[in-house]
Parts: C-alpha cells; sequence; structure tokens
C-alpha cells in the first residue's frame, strides 16, 4: 500500500518536476519552491532555547538564482551515520516530498547524526532548503550544513551553516541561529560554493534526542 | 445718517471679523495633515537641494535645474522655527508649510484692494481662493509655485494700492516683491509679460489711465532698484555666488529650449481646460465649471459694464493679466498642472468680482436669493472637491492634480529597507544600490535620506555583489542576478533573496523592486522578532 502510495508521489513529482524544469528554462527567477502546507499540530511547548530565530510567520521569499538552477539533490544516492532509521527510509530525504506527515519522513537515532548526499557531479551549489519536521515547532540542536570534494569530507571541507553553539558535535563552533522548523524549510546559503557532497548534522531536537528528516533539496546548476 | 454710518461700521467690523474667521480657515485647510501625500518627485528634488542649503549653508543658483533660490531661503526660517538642523530630521510638514504660509499671504493681501465699500467683495474673492481646490492641492505642495503666484500677484495688489494711495512704501514694496517673483523661478518672465500686455493695453486705449498711472522716473527706478536688489540678493545666494547673477539670464537658453522640446511633458493646447473645467474619474467627478461661469461674468462687467465701478482698472488688469498667461502656458507645449494657478488665481478674483457685480445689478429679491442658493451650492461643492483631492484622495492617480506622484508604496519600500539596515550592526555604513531606468529613482533619495552609503545608478555596475541591498527597476533584474552569481567567485557568491513579496511602485504602474543578502534579511527578521518580545 505504502509503496503504491510512493510511486503514485514519485509520477506527480516528476510530473511537477518536467514542468517546473520547462519554467526554470524560462526566466523564473527568483526561485518558487512548492512548500507543503503548514502542519503545527499539538499544543506548542515553551523554549526558552539560545539565540532562536522565530517562524516569521508568513511565507518566507523565495530566493534568487541565476537562470537554470534547479534542485540537483533531487532523487539522489544519501548515506547516513545511522543506516537502519528508526522510521521511513534514507531515500526519503530526496525524493521531493515535503509534507509532514508519517510516511514522509525519516527518523535516526540519537545524539549527533549526519546525513551525506551525493550530487554524482560538481555543481555551483546556491542554496539548501533543509525540512526536518515541522509537524510541531521543534527546533533542531546542533545543525551543521557542509560541502566537500570527497564522501569522507576530508577535501576541502567548508561549512555553510553551523548552530552548534557550544561544539558539541565536534565541527567547530558555530555562530549562525536555532531556528522553528516550518513548512517553509531553513533556507541556507551555499555562497557559490562548489562540491559534489552535501552534508548535514543533527543532534536530537527540543522535544526528544532523534534526529528527523522529511527533505533536503540542494539548488545549483 | 448717523444711522448709516454706524451700519457701515458694523459692516465694516463684521468684515473684518469674518475675513479673520477666512484665514484661518485656510489656515486649517492648508496645513491638517500636510505629511498626508508621499512627496513627488520635484517635491523630493527640491527638498533634498534644500538639505544642502540647511548643512552647508550653501546653495548655488543652477540654471539648469531646481528653479530659483526663495524656497530654499524661505526654507530655512520653516527649519529653525521647527529646530530641524539637517535633512534627516528635516519632515515633510516643515517644508510644505512653506507654500502653505505663503499662501495666506496671498489671501491676507487681498486687503491691500480694499477701499470703502469692497469689503464683501473682498471677503468673497479670500474665501473663493481659500476654498479652490486646485489652489489648495498646490499650497501643500513643496515646489515654487505657490510663492511665484503669490509673489507675483501680491506685487499688483501694492502697485495698485500705490496707484490708489500715491504712497512710495506701496512702490517699494512692489518692487520687492517683483524681485522675488523672478528669484523663484523662470516662468516669471511670462508673469512680467502678462503684466505688460496689460498695462500696454490700458495705456493705448485710455487716457485716464495714462493720467492716472503718470509716476515720477526717480520712484520708477527706485522700485527697478529695489526689485533687483531682491532678485541679485537671491541669486548671488547672498553674494557667496555672483556667478548666479548672469546664470538667472542665462537660464532663459535653457528653458526656451525645454519648453519646447520637452516630450516628458508635452500637451495639448486644451490641456489646462480639460483639467480646469472637467475631469472625471472612478473616484472624482471634478468640475471648476460652476465658478468659470462666474469668472466669464466677471470678464463681462470688467469690460462691457458702462457703470461707473469701483476699481475697475484693476479688475480689467487682472483679466488682461490672466487672460495672457492662459494663452501664454496653453501655447508653450510644456505643461504640469501647477502651472495653472497662474492665471486661475485672476479667474477667481474675477469670478468673485462677477458674482458682486451681479448682485449690485439684480433688483429683484426672489432672483437674488436663488442667485445666493446657487452661490452656496457653489461653495459646497468646492469645499467637497477640497476635501476629496485634498484629503480623501491626495496622491491617488484619479485625483486630477496629481501628477505622476508615488504612492505610499514608496514610504512602505523605504521604511523596509530603512529597517533592515537599522537591523544591521554597522546600520550606518550598509551600502544600498538603487539602479533606475534614467536615473527616475526619485523621490527615494528623500525617503533614504538617513542612510549615508547609497549608490544611485542607472545601469548595473559589475561590484553589484558588493550590496547587501539593492532596489531596482525589473528590467535590471536578469543582469543583477548574472552578475550576482558570475562575477565574484565561488564561495563568495552571496544569495539574495526579494526585499518583499508585495509588489511596490515608485509610481502608478512603473515597478520598483528590492534584494536583500539572505544574511541581512536574517538580520532583519531577528530584530523584528526582539522588538515584538
Amino acid at each position: 500500500m505504502l509503496r503504491n502510495k510512493n510511486i503514485l508521489f514519485l509520477l506527480s513529482f516528476s510530473i511537477l518536476l518536467i514542468f517546473s524544469q520547462n519554467i526554470f528554462a524560462q526566466d523564473l527567477v527568483p526561485i518558487k519552491i512548492d512548500l507543503p502546507k503548514a502542519m503545527f499540530v499539538g499544543t506548542p511547548t515553551n523554549m526558552s532555547i539560545e539565540k532562536l530565530e522565530k517562524p516569521l510567520g508568513k511565507p518566507r521569499p523565495p530566493f534568487l538564482a541565476p537562470k537554470g538552477t534547479k534542485n540537483v539533490a533531487l532523487g539522489k544516492t544519501v548515506f547516513s551515520t545511522d543506516d537502519m532509521p528508526i522510521i521511513g527510509e534514507i531515500e526519503f530525504i530526496t525524493d521531493g516530498d515535503k509534507d509532514a506527515d508519517e510516511g514522509y519522513f525519516v527518523e535516526l537515532g540519537p545524539f549527533t547524526q549526519h546525513i551525506t548526499i551525493d550530487l554524482e557531479k560538481e555543481y555551483n551549489l546556491y542554496a539548501i532548503l533543509v525540512w526536518h519536521y515541522h509537524k510541531q515547532a521543534r527546533v533542531y540542536f546542533d545543525v551543521i550544513v557542509q560541502v566537500a570534494d570527497d564522501k569522507d569530507f576530508t577535501k576541502n571541507v567548508r561549512t555553510l551553516f553551523n548552530n552548534d553553539l557550544d561544539n558539541s558535535s565536534g565541527q567547530g563552533k558555530g555562530t549562525d541561529w536555532h531556528y522553528v522548523e516550518t513548512s517553509e524549510g531553513k533556507l541556507i546559503d551555499a555562497k557559490g560554493e562548489k562540491a559534489r557532497y552535501v552534508r548535514l548534522y543533527s543532534k536530537g531536537n527540543n522535544s526528544n534526542d532523534l534526529n528527523h528528516y522529511i527533505e533536503v533539496a540542494v539548488y545549483g546548476k | 445718517m448717523r444711522f448709516t454710518a454706524n451700519k457701515n461700521k458694523i459692516l465694516k467690523l463684521n468684515g473684518g471679523f469674518i475675513f479673520v474667521i477666512v484665514i484661518f480657515f485656510a489656515l486649517f485647510l492648508r496645513t491638517y495633515k500636510l505629511d498626508i501625500r508621499p512627496m513627488h518627485t520635484d517635491e523630493a528634488v527640491h527638498a533634498i537641494k534644500f538639505g544642502e542649503l540647511l548643512e552647508k549653508g550653501t546653495y548655488t543658483y543652477d540654471p539648469i535645474e531646481y528653479h530659483g533660490p526663495t524656497l530654499n531661503y524661505f526654507t530655512l526660517i520653516s527649519a529653525y522655527l521647527s529646530g530641524e538642523d539637517n535633512l534627516q530630521n528635516i519632515s515633510e510638514v516643515t517644508l510644505r508649510l512653506v507654500p502653505a504660509i505663503i499662501s495666506l499671504l496671498l489671501i491676507a493681501s487681498l486687503l491691500l484692494l480694499y477701499t470703502k465699500n469692497n469689503i464683501w467683495l473682498i471677503l468673497l474673492t479670500a474665501s473663493l481662493i481659500t476654498i479652490s481646490p486646485v489652489f489648495q492641492f498646490y499650497s501643500r505642495y513643496y515646489i515654487q509655485e505657490v510663492l511665484l503666484v503669490t509673489f507675483s500677484y501680491t506685487s499688483i495688489f501694492t502697485f495698485y494700492r500705490y496707484f490708489l494711495t500715491k504712497k512710495i512704501l506701496w512702490l517699494i514694496l512692489s518692487g520687492m516683491l517683483v524681485g522675488l517673483t523672478f528669484a523663484t523661478k523662470e516662468t516669471s518672465i511670462i508673469t512680467f509679460f502678462a503684466v505688460f500686455t496689460s498695462l500696454f493695453y490700458f495705456y493705448i486705449i485710455s487716457k485716464d489711465f495714462r493720467e492716472k498711472i503718470k509716476t515720477p522716473k526717480f520712484l520708477i527706478i527706485l522700485s527697478a532698484l529695489t526689485a533687483a536688489s531682491i532678485a541679485i540678493l537671491f541669486y548671488s545666494s547672498f553674494f557667496q555666488n555672483p556667478r548666479g547673477i548672469s546664470d538667472s539670464v542665462l537660464t532663459y537658453f535653457n528653458y526656451f529650449n525645454k519648453a519646447g522640446n520637452n516630450i516628458a511633458h508635452k500637451q495639448p493646447w486644451y490641456y489646462y481646460i480639460n483639467l480646469i473645467l472637467f475631469s472625471k474619474t472612478d473616484l472624482i467627478f471634478y468640475s471648476g465649471i460652476p465658478v468659470f461661469i462666474f469668472t466669464i461674468i466677471g470678464f463681462y462687467f470688467a469690460f462691457t459694464d458702462k457703470r461707473e465701478i469701483e476699481n475697475i482698472y484693476f479688475f480689467k488688469f487682472i483679466a488682461i493679466f490672466s487672460i495672457t498667461q492662459a494663452m501664454v502656458y496653453s501655447f508653450i507645449s510644456y505643461k504640469t498642472p501647477w502651472l495653472i494657478l497662474n492665471f486661475w488665481i485672476g479667474f477667481l478674483i474675477l469670478a468673485a468680482f462677477g458674482i458682486f457685480q451681479l448682485f449690485a445689478m439684480l433688483n429683484n429679491k426672489f432672483l437674488k436669493t436663488i442667485l445666493s442658493v446657487f452661490i452656496v451650492l457653489v461653495f459646497v461643492y468646492n469645499i467637497y472637491q477640497l476635501y476629496l483631492t485634498s484629503f480623501k484622495y491626495p496622491y491617488q492617480p484619479e485625483n486630477p492634480f496629481t501628477y505622476y506622484q508615488p504612492t505610499p508604496d514608496i514610504i512602505l519600500l523605504s521604511n523596509k529597507i530603512i529597517s533592515i539596515a537599522e537591523a544591521n550592526s554597522d546600520s550606518n555604513n550598509i551600502l544600498i544600490n538603487v539602479i533606475v531606468n534614467n536615473n527616475d529613482y526619485w523621490p527615494l533619495p528623500w525617503y533614504l535620506r538617513m542612510i549615508r552609503n547609497v549608490a544611485w545608478n542607472n545601469h548595473v555596475p559589475n561590484n553589484i555583489y558588493k550590496f547587501p541591498i539593492i532596489i531596482a527597476s525589473p528590467n535590471f533584474e536578469d543582469e543583477i542576478i548574472n552578475k550576482l552569481y558570475s562575477i565574484p567567485p565561488p564561495g563568495k557568491k552571496n544569495l539574495y533573496v526579494p526585499l518583499s513579496q508585495k509588489y511596490f511602485s515608485l509610481r502608478p504602474n512603473i515597478e520598483i523592486r528590492g534584494y536583500v543578502q539572505k544574511k541581512y534579511y536574517d538580520f532583519y527578521l531577528r530584530s523584528f522578532e526582539n522588538n515584538n518580545l
């Protein structure tokens, strides 16, 4: 049943993709992203988190990118430190589906975990959009986004985002702020870096110690 | 006899009292919510020009743009009284108070026409000018036109006072006002042409006038010297810029060229007739016809009535003066709506004269009542149109008096830019690049005057990626994006987001877009949150 549903979504997404690529081939800048519906459920808990950006409460503006920019992570292979997810499949991260419902996210184990996306070739990267989990107003800790030239992240590692304020994940002390997950996703400036591999860290959230990913979109050309 | 004398005295007192009320009513109309309308391009240009005088104490007359210096110098008084000593502190109200208050001088100066029995005519004229929607609208406009009109008409009034009393004071005062007229705007040459046309007419046709106007040569020279001194004083920036004196004459080469060749403001000869007599839009139905009917009646009485009418020379003079200006301004293809004031004020004076004479002519009480009712309706109608044009729809393009008027969008956009700049720790030094076709970015320089580092361009510079905030016409978007992401090396290509998803217009139908580096947008969001905690 779940498989059929996935096929259906893949088909729909493919149609959307073809359609969106056609648009990109024209003049669609700034880039607009199809966003899932907001899905905050339940009573929100108090958040006393250091350096916290609160949700804007209205749609974030799209970002500007050169013509031809697209989600180059779509359908690409993802590796994870937790290769036996508690819920979902690692492939969900790049399947293009950003809904927060059951069956769309992958749940990784506790403590610091990371995922690595192999873009299969080098791209000029302009933006990365991350959805961890937006069914609740959650804040994920130690969100670190890096790009590198090799899968093991030993060559030319560049950090694009880091809110690990106490360096508890060992990737250096970050200066970026924590943020509340929303259906908008978190937009990260990729500074036009040229890279093949994208890695994202996290270390639990304010609700539990687990790590979740709904989708990661990497915009480049 | 005694009763009549007392009655006259009472009438004069009542008239004087009502005149004061009219002045206060005009004061209220001119100054209430002066900042209700966003700054027009011309206002913003003059405001920035004034900023140089305010901050550096220097003014240099520019024979190509900006017109004469009186507006700037009179604004110094307004700024001083408001306690504002730099451009950043100056408000729209401080600036617009200058034409607003000077417009009151025009109304008050009608008292110069006072003779024995004409207080009610003066009152009627003052009332018509006070409630004139077009005069009201541009009296709240920081441009030279109301100053030009006030100085030119008051110079005529003072000269007429001299004509009546033969007191030298009035002649000198008239000379001063002529000097101010010349120092206000280059189009004063049209005013002078109309004055001389009118004088020439009387000189040819009326022996009586030739006798009455005879003035000793030394007084004429004294008056001319006074006028020249005032003009020299202003154009030379109070002797700081002697070149301004010759430039005030050389400027006419530029303006003669502009009058015929400026396509942007080219209008048909009947433009002013259309503007003032009939205008219907979705929001406003405006018509000056009810008043203009009385203007025609005023013309009729001025030239055809055989009775001995008090001040008839004055009204004849105003008639020729106004109609000459109307013809010249209609003939010149360069037209802007505020120029209409130059002759419309004369038409209003004649309208009041027409009403007054019509009353005097009618013997039938019933007809007088009908006329009174009609006049009351005209007044009510004018006040209602004044309310619509100056207060209810002050910036809407449907308002017949707005002219490429920016909408409040410009304020929203500017406030957002300023908020983003202020959210940055180094807000004073944030770099902004504004790129608009043909440098047509006004009035943004006025609204962004708080920010020090703004580059104003009409093309996309190659270093555009160094500017965290970019404001640009939509046609530059592709080039901006191309340069943002192609020129800097990898790792230095900053991500930009739109300043807002809202449509912003510089002026109606002229879109303007904004882009901001994501980092700076994030700072803005954080400051927004902190402010709302």
